[in-house]
């Protein structure tokens, strides 16, 4: 198994992140949206008897759909960090950050999922 | 009207009596220290690009020659005749190049007017392009404020002015949430907070509420001396709109004779810039008004002054 390297700032800027398919949404009050999608559970919980797909639902508030709605797969990080500071009127360093941060707890959960250009990647580590 | 910077490659970074212009991406990675002495490491999402690292020595003798040949003997190294930054307002300075491409190259200073002593390390082994942007485009722009003059403060988005002989005691710099505090050898404490977008900060709490927690940890309670009053600012030429309130800070009972100490704060909302400005005074004598009414509008300097310039 090769070792897991860590990508440049350059190169996780030009991701394309993208929604994963959800199940259903729902408007939440404060002007934020509920999303409900399927998700693989662990191989090991089925031994268990746990089903091997299961619903998790997650609301986010207004910032938080702004961003979840900005991965629709053509946008890049960078134009998402954009958009965000000047909509926000923050700054550069701190839009980057907190969307980053977001994104990558996206990830995490599973509501998003990154696409990044390998041959950038190869290119870099050449 | 004050004339608005335009969007540029370069943002200001201000703390603790220094400034610097850098890169719109770099951001504070680390900051350790407080007023007399500490340190910044800047770098972007994926890197440590420079380390800014001061110290006052508070003495108006201080042997700067000296103190700089000391400085380069313990690094091991030689200065460099040539090539080196220059920032104005430093004396005994020096430059001495990184040897290799890992190799930091460093820089020493002395700023008498602040009665500062700089030191700045640029990291080897990082791009060029992220060298050379630190070298001759941040460093050089490095300048301090005179010890007797109100310091500057700009970080992240957020920008403030605290009056002389104010000297940082605690800070919260949380995403949207940015807060100094700050206090005199007089015992005056000064706490000036931006919070933003504020239209989420409002969704959140009402402008009046934004005033009834504090940010730092306090003994002493509030006892409010009236119902908060509307209240208006001016500042860069825009009028501001907000809520003042009065009253004192006591002890808990039965020590709420001891020591109390009068409180003034205000918040506003800077509906241009999206932000609550919030400053509070607290003294052991009358509150000063005209101290909050300073602090709130001379927030947000680096945007609003004509390029940020001192």
């Amino acid at each position: 198994m090769s070792p897991r390297r860590k990508l440049d700032r350059d190169t996780v800027l030009s991701g394309r992140p993208e929604q994963a398919p959800a199940v259903r949404r729902e408007e939440r009050p404060n002007g934020g949206v509920k999303v409900t999608f399927r998700r693989v559970r662990r191989r090991w919980l089925g031994w268990f008897g746990g089903e091997g797909e299961v619903e998790r639902s997650f609301g986010l508030d207004v910032l938080g759909r702004e961003v979840y709605e900005s991965c629709d797969g053509k946008s890049d990080v960078k134009a998402i960090v954009r958009k965000f500071a000047n909509k926000h009127r923050v700054s550069r360093a701190e839009a980057e950050l907190a969307v980053s941060t977001f994104l990558k707890t996206m990830m995490t959960k599973g509501l998003i999922v990154m696409a990044i250009d390998k041959d950038r990647v190869q290119r870099k580590r050449n | 009207m004050a004339a608005r910077s335009r969007q540029s490659c370069s943002s200001f970074l201000a703390w603790a009596g220094w400034q610097m212009r850098a890169p719109e991406h770099w951001r504070p990675l680390r900051i350790e220290g407080a007023w007399e002495k500490g340190s910044i490491i800047l770098g972007d999402e994926g890197q440590a690009i420079m380390q800014v690292k001061w110290w006052r020595h508070g003495k108006e003798n201080f042997n700067r020659a000296r103190w700089a040949r000391r400085r380069l003997r313990k690094a091991g190294a030689k200065a460099a005749a040539d090539g080196r930054p220059a920032p104005a307002g430093f004396e005994n300075a020096a430059w001495v190049p990184g040897r290799g491409p890992a190799q930091a190259a460093l820089w020493y200073g002395c700023a008498p007017a602040a009665r500062l002593v700089m030191e700045v390390v640029v990291s080897g082994g990082i791009p060029k392009k992220d060298q050379r942007t630190a070298t001759s485009r941040a460093l050089p722009t490095l300048k301090v404020s005179a010890h007797d003059a109100p310091t500057r403060w700009a970080i992240y988005g957020a920008s403030f002015e605290s009056p002389a002989g104010f000297v940082l005691c605690d800070r919260r710099l949380k995403l949207g949430d940015i807060a100094l505090r700050l206090s005199s050898k007089r015992r005056e404490r000064l706490v000036l907070r931006q919070v933003y977008p504020s239209a989420l900060a409002l969704a959140r709490r009402e402008l009046a509420k934004w005033l009834e927690f504090p940010v730092f940890k306090e003994h002493r309670k509030y006892r409010p001396a009236g119902p908060p009053q509307k209240w208006s600012v001016e500042s860069f030429g825009r009028q501001l709109d907000g809520i003042r309130r009065a009253g004192r800070k006591l002890f808990p009972f039965p020590l709420d004779v001891l020591a109390p100490r009068y409180s003034a704060a205000a918040v506003v909302h800077d509906e241009e810039l999206g932000r609550l400005l919030v400053a509070e005074y607290d003294s052991r004598g009358a509150p000063d008004d005209a101290m909050l009414a300073d602090a709130l509008a001379s927030m947000n300097w680096a945007q609003l002054e004509s390029g940020g310039e001192a």
